[in-house]
């Protein structure tokens, strides 16, 4: 087991013309479950190649342990890959396809490979598989495969290349829940690699978020997710995302307001709430983006059930999830998405009135940078904004 | 609950094509053309063949065939010519599957790695495969030749062969034979392997090199097993080519010297159409077919494990 660090880590491709990753500085502690995660071409899956040692660095030093590992080879460096597409060895069984790195990198007799091949197999649940050629394998024993090839070898760094992306959705969620087991089991420092929020959000110790080839944060989920750094990590964690609308703060009335830019569909009275403002750092005439989670949205079909500020809107789309319904609406030239409890089902096109608290507002700046994240200790308290007995948004249209 | 749903009335009856009416089915009708050509190219002669087989013709004045039953299969047992050719055909396909085999495979594996300029390379590399055979001959018999071949002289050069021609000595003559085969068809098996090679997934190679594999192991372990089916398909192709190996022996060598160089597609040749022995030609001819089947079966079989694996 070992620590893992990247420091001012570089990659350019095509003589400098592109670039993956951009200074990237990184130290993943020792037994840490570190998920990358950004959009695809982001640099996450260059990033974990030149851990592996597949891509060489065009500058920066990546040390695993104490060594430094640069110019190691991939069979060196004593970790462990596994790939999105399996990348099981297809002329293999099962049984030769685990043991093959312990044939090709230590002295083990046969035996001795033959009983951590088979004690791995057992811990995941593929020891009637052993004798199986990968191709008459589904894709969930596959990856089992591809994992026990990875723990079998008790490596110092576990290293996940989206290794749950070609499953079905069900499967993908019950892999993700068995990975995390069997990596807490083992404590073996890991760096997971994955273009989606939910994986990442629910597998990480801590999260980092890329994208263009940069860090734009790392931080444990829940501090990722209500304070991101940027627009960018807040638009990119949190599904759906995070909704956004580009406005001016402008005095009224000795209140400051934000209006939004486009058109006048949305104004926000700052100083309404009776919160303070005092230490917002945003001056009059300040483009900024405010930011509101669907779930902090609150809706209602009649202007009535707000106490305070509260805007008119029409529904576009219901969708139905079941256990909550998201509503999608327009808000200046952006659609917004509220998730609202699943017995507030209004037509499409019907007009509903929606706010949200002070509290759940996010505001960045021209450049992006979070200027102020919401300040929910309990998410439920957006309700607060309604009356009382507002009977939680079950409307009579 | 179920309940029943209106699924509408059949479709209306389409009018009967004029096609419905031939006795033959339609498919049997376009397949038609195939079947007559196949047939007279080869089912006709193939009969014709084995009907000569059991007879002794004579190309006379009076056109005689005579039965003789098994009679020609058992001169063959008892003929030693019969027996040296087979022998020379053993070792002119073993050596030249040999050698086509590992250059193909080790050509095609450092032309995969070549990364500028791969398909001029490839272009060069497959040039000797356009070249007609017996042009072929006649070219290394050019540069063979005792008195201005280039080849010779530079042999000359470093003391070899200068008592005697390269095509003079058995062993160099079957040597030259084979070499001149690898040249001209090592690039089929480089062409077969590199289509394979190229399609052995690069994460295959990358999860090797993670899992403690060297270049040399990775080619051992992962490259090598994954193109059986290749080389069983450049094995077939070949060995059933080399079987019926016979314009560049006739141009160069004649089969000589003293038969050391006569495969057996040129003793057939020379038993039906040089000495006219019809009958027993054909019965030679038979016995190749039936030795280049098997061999054909037995490669499919040993190295695809059966068609159609992976």
């Amino acid at each position: 087991m070992a620590q893992i660090a990247l420091n001012h880590v570089s990659k350019a491709f095509n003589n400098g013309s592109i670039v993956a990753v951009n200074d990237l500085s990184l130290e993943i502690e020792d037994e840490e479950f570190l998920v990358l995660v950004g959009p695809s071409g982001c640099g996450k899956s260059t990033t974990l190649r030149m851990i592996a040692g597949l891509e060489d660095p065009t500058g920066g030093d990546i040390s695993i342990g104490t060594t430094r590992v640069n110019n190691l080879e991939p069979r060196e460096r004593d970790i462990a890959m596994v790939f999105q597409n399996y990348a099981l060895y297809p002329h293999m069984n099962v049984r030769e396809n685990i043991g093959f790195g312990l044939r090709l990198s230590t002295d083990l007799s046969d035996a001795d490979i033959e009983e951590r091949v088979e004690d791995v197999a057992s811990l995941l649940e593929i020891g009637e598989l052993l004798d199986k050629k990968p191709k008459s394998l589904s894709g969930g024993q596959q990856q089992r495969v591809a994992l026990g090839r990875a723990i079998v070898r008790d490596p110092e760094a576990f290293l996940f290349d989206e290794p749950l992306s070609n499953l079905d959705a069900k499967l993908r969620k019950q892999m993700r829940t068995e990975i995390s087991r069997i990596q807490e089991q083992l404590g073996v420092t890991s760096i997971y690699v994955t273009h989606d929020q939910e994986e990442a959000m629910t597998m990480g110790d801590r999260i980092a978020v890329m994208n263009d080839g940069t860090l734009q944060q790392i931080g444990e989920p829940n501090e990722v997710y209500n304070h991101p750094a940027n627009q960018f990590v807040a638009g990119f964690i949190g599904s759906p995302s995070m909704n956004t609308v580009e406005a001016e703060a402008v005095r009224r009335d000795g209140q400051t307001v934000l209006e939004s830019v486009t058109s006048d569909a949305f104004t926000y009275d700052l100083d309404a709430t009776g919160d303070t403002n005092a230490d917002l750092p945003i001056e009059v005439g300040d483009r900024v983006t405010v930011g509101v989670r669907p779930e902090d949205v609150v809706l209602r079909a009649e202007a009535a059930a707000f106490e305070g500020q509260h805007h008119t809107t029409t529904v576009d789309v219901v969708e139905p999830l079941g256990s909550d319904n998201l509503l999608y609406f327009d808000v200046g030239s952006r659609t917004w998405t509220a998730r609202v409890s699943p017995g507030f089902e209004p037509e499409s096109g019907t007009s509903v009135h929606f706010s949200f608290p002070r509290k759940a507002l996010y505001i960045f700046d021209e450049e992006g940078t979070t200027v102020e994240s919401r300040n929910l200790a309990d998410p439920a308290e957006a309700r607060q904004v309604t009356h009382g007995d507002g009977g939680d948004g079950v409307v009579n249209t | 609950m179920p309940t029943d749903a209106y699924v509408g009335g059949e479709p209306e009856e389409t009018d009967q094509s004029v096609l419905d009416s031939v006795p033959i089915s339609f498919e049997m009708l376009l397949l038609l053309p195939s079947i007559a050509t196949l047939a007279v190219l080869s089912i006709i002669p193939l009969v014709v063949m084995i009907y000569l087989s059991f007879h002794e013709v004579n190309f006379t004045p009076v056109n005689e065939v005579i039965f003789l039953g098994f009679g020609n299969y058992t001169q063959m047992a008892a003929d030693g010519n019969f027996w040296n050719s087979w022998r020379v055909t053993l070792f002119y396909v073993a050596g030249s599957l040999g050698l086509q085999l590992g250059l193909g495979i080790l050509i095609a594996v450092m032309l995969h790695r070549v990364s500028r300029g791969e398909n001029l390379l490839t272009s060069i590399i497959i040039m000797p495969m356009m070249i007609a055979p017996v042009v072929v001959g006649l070219l290394w018999q050019f540069l063979l030749d005792p008195s201005f071949g280039l080849y010779t002289y530079m042999l000359n050069q470093v003391g070899l062969f200068v008592d005697q021609p390269i095509l003079a000595n058995s062993t160099s003559a079957l040597v030259s034979i084979i070499i001149m085969d690898t040249w001209q068809w090592t690039p089929l098996v480089v062409l077969i392997i590199l289509a394979r090679v190229k399609s052995i997934p690069q994460h295959l190679y990358e999860a090797a090199s993670v899992d403690g594999a060297t270049g040399i192991t990775q080619f051992r372990h992962v490259t090598l097993p994954l193109l059986k089916p290749a080389i069983a398909i450049a094995l077939l192709l070949r060995s059933m080519d080399l079987m019926r190996y016979f314009a560049k022996v006739f141009i160069t060598t004649g089969g000589g010297p003293s038969s050391s160089t006569k495969v057996i597609g040129l003793y057939v040749y020379e038993r039906a159409l040089r000495f006219f022995n019809l009958g027993y030609g054909s019965a030679t001819g038979l016995v190749l077919l039936i030795v280049t089947i098997l061999m054909g079966l037995m490669f499919v079989e040993t190295i695809m494990g059966g068609a159609g694996d992976e």
